[in-house]
């Protein structure tokens, strides 16, 4: 009887396992993942004009420069440091996109704006390119496999990070 | 009489493998890395409550060996004489002197936590408090019920999958995966067969067997201090016959009411149990409704670790997570990143670990603003996710609870 007991009891543990188990689960878990967070850190007081722009101040520095349109007086200015390695494209209108190791910051003249992670790609390449209504970035992304093959990936990414269709 | 001295041993016995874990922890704390983080000047990781732990550190290598080496000679000292004379008050001083050392020298760094030191903790302050006539019921529930609450916690894609363990063990593909299910049928049924050695023998060995491989294929995934600590309590069952802790011929009695009114069956074996028998269902029951508490809290608290200050951290989650911090000086913005830190795989996507390095920017760097971000996921989990968002935290008076959500929780 107690043995008629436990191996229902089994029976039924087993199925709740296995109904756990699938057909979601995977033995291997997924080495590439992707994750999009928004930040709205705070936004700058001045409201940043056409002019704003990033300048290099060397490899791991960058400086924005806003300056006001009627007078072209400098009204503000911050240094931002990359203290790791990593790329940082930027485009005319101020737009900043940091990428190191897997990870990719969005930033435009006033505030950070989004945080993305791709594991197992890394950034090749980025590009603002000038939309309809605003404009987007072309990120050509680069996968190293471990047989060492490499494959490449297109896509176009609003300041947001969210995918957007191309041009 | 002879029988009472028999006992009186066999709990000695016990108690003398409580101490050896004691014994052991010294060695595993060195392990992890303690020499280095709780010398004066290292990073600390401070329990919640207890925010100055970093002045309560030691000032040479040369100390921390000497109390690490004697409490490790204490526990060995204590583990000889309760082998030799239970009944003495040295055995007994000797295992409570190296056990409050212990529980001192845990406090001093969220590091040496662990949830095999808060079973080994729980039932050492049982022994030492407790007579044997309650301790032993209380045991014969509670041990296996560190195994049952274990196997709940498994019954997840993480495990089930082979996520938590992936690479780790010597087993693949299907085959892992059936052993992992396996294991949790073991944890929740098996288990009980530990009070099954004068009733159904076979059944007994069974589950002893099972348990000696389970722990010995677990070492390579979890170190050699978790097999230590379970041998030692499990070595419970090995020096006396446990039984269930309740009245037998009154159960028996009234076993054809109970599917009349199952009520009235457990209110009436309650009735008839001995106080120590009520104080093992108690403590046991308790245990296992604690493990409930942070599913309570957020069904995210295995990412965000709600909860789990209170309740073991059985589940050997693989988390990946990437923190974030931003300070801001005047109209300098700079991106701050992360220590590197030797940590245990329980903790090191806990918050409260990016919390403690978050305290020690406000006061080393001294930012006029400083926000810090969390992500997790589980490694069978596609996306991550935002688990916590701290702005203007150095400004923000608010600390790490022990209890409830995380003021900081990214909705």
């Amino acid at each position: 009887m107690r043995l008629l007991v436990e191996i229902v009891l089994g029976c039924v543990l087993l199925f709740c396992c296995l109904s756990i188990r699938w057909p979601t689960g995977r033995a291997e878990p997924p080495r590439e993942g992707m994750g999009l967070v928004k930040f709205n850190l705070e936004e700058s007081s001045n409201s940043p004009s056409s002019s704003a722009r990033w300048t290099k101040i060397d490899d791991k520095s960058y400086r924005l420069l806003i300056r006001e349109t009627a007078g072209g007086r400098e009204i503000a200015a911050a240094t931002l440091s990359w203290l790791e390695e990593g790329k940082i494209f930027t485009s005319e209108q101020g737009d900043l996109l940091i990428y190191q190791s897997s990870q990719i910051w969005s930033r435009d003249r006033s505030r950070w704006r989004a945080w993305m992670v791709r594991d197992g790609w890394a950034v090749e390449s980025a590009t603002w390119k000038k939309g309809l209504s605003d404009g987007f970035w072309e990120l050509i992304w680069k996968k190293m496999s471990q047989d060492g093959n490499s494959r490449q990936e297109r896509e176009w990414r609003n300041r947001d990070l969210e995918r957007v269709h191309g041009p | 009489m002879k029988l009472k001295r028999q006992e009186d041993l066999n709990w000695g016995r016990f108690g003398a493998m409580l101490a050896l874990t004691i014994a052991a922890t010294p060695i595993w704390w060195m392990q992890s890395g303690a020499r280095e983080f709780l010398l004066s000047g290292a990073a600390e990781l401070c329990w919640p409550g207890f925010d100055s732990c970093a002045e309560w550190r030691f000032v040479s290598l040369r100390q921390i060996d000497f109390v690490l080496i004697s409490m490790g000679a204490g526990a060995i000292f204590s583990s000889i004489c309760l082998w030799l004379r239970p009944a003495s008050r040295l055995s007994f001083w000797s295992l409570a002197v190296v056990f409050v050392a212990k529980l001192l020298l845990s406090a001093l760094d969220y590091r040496l936590r662990g949830n095999h030191h808060q079973m080994a903790n729980l039932v050492t302050l049982i022994f030492l408090i407790l007579p044997r006539s309650a301790g032993v019921p209380i045991f014969a529930l509670l041990i296996p019920s560190f195994y049952f609450a274990a196997g709940l916690l498994k019954l997840n894609t993480e495990w089930l999958s082979g996520a938590a363990l992936a690479n780790r063990l010597p087993l693949s593909g299907w085959l892992l995966e059936f052993g992992l299910i396996g294991v949790v049928l073991m944890e929740l049924i098996g288990i009980w067969w530990l009070l099954d050695r004068r009733r159904s023998p076979w059944r007994f060995w069974v589950v002893i067997v099972v348990l000696v491989v389970f722990h010995l294929v677990s070492i390579k995934s979890v170190g050699f201090f978790y097999p230590v600590v379970m041998a030692a309590l499990v070595s419970c069952f090995l020096w006396q016959h446990l039984d269930w802790p309740w009245p037998k011929n009154e159960a028996k009695e009234a076993f054809p009411r109970f599917f009349k009114s199952p009520f009235q069956f457990c209110r009436s074996i309650w009735v008839a149990m001995s106080w120590q028998f009520k104080l093992a269902w108690l403590i046991s029951l308790i245990f296992l409704g604690i493990q409930f508490i942070p599913a309570s809290i957020s069904p995210r608290n295995d990412l965000s670790g709600e909860g789990r200050l209170i309740a073991s951290s059985m589940v050997h989650n693989r988390t990946e997570c990437r923190g974030f911090m931003v300070g801001r000086w005047g109209v300098h913005e700079a991106k701050i990143p992360m220590p590197v830190m030797q940590l245990p795989i329980r903790i090191w996507c806990d918050p409260l670990v990016f919390y403690n390095y978050a305290r020690l920017v406000c006061r080393q760097k001294s930012p006029d603003r400083l926000d810090w971000y969390l992500l997790s996921r589980n490694s069978s989990e596609e996306a991550y996710q935002l688990i916590i968002r701290a702005e203007d935290f150095c400004r923000d008076s608010r600390r790490f609870p022990w209890f409830g959500s995380l003021p900081w929780r990214a909705e």
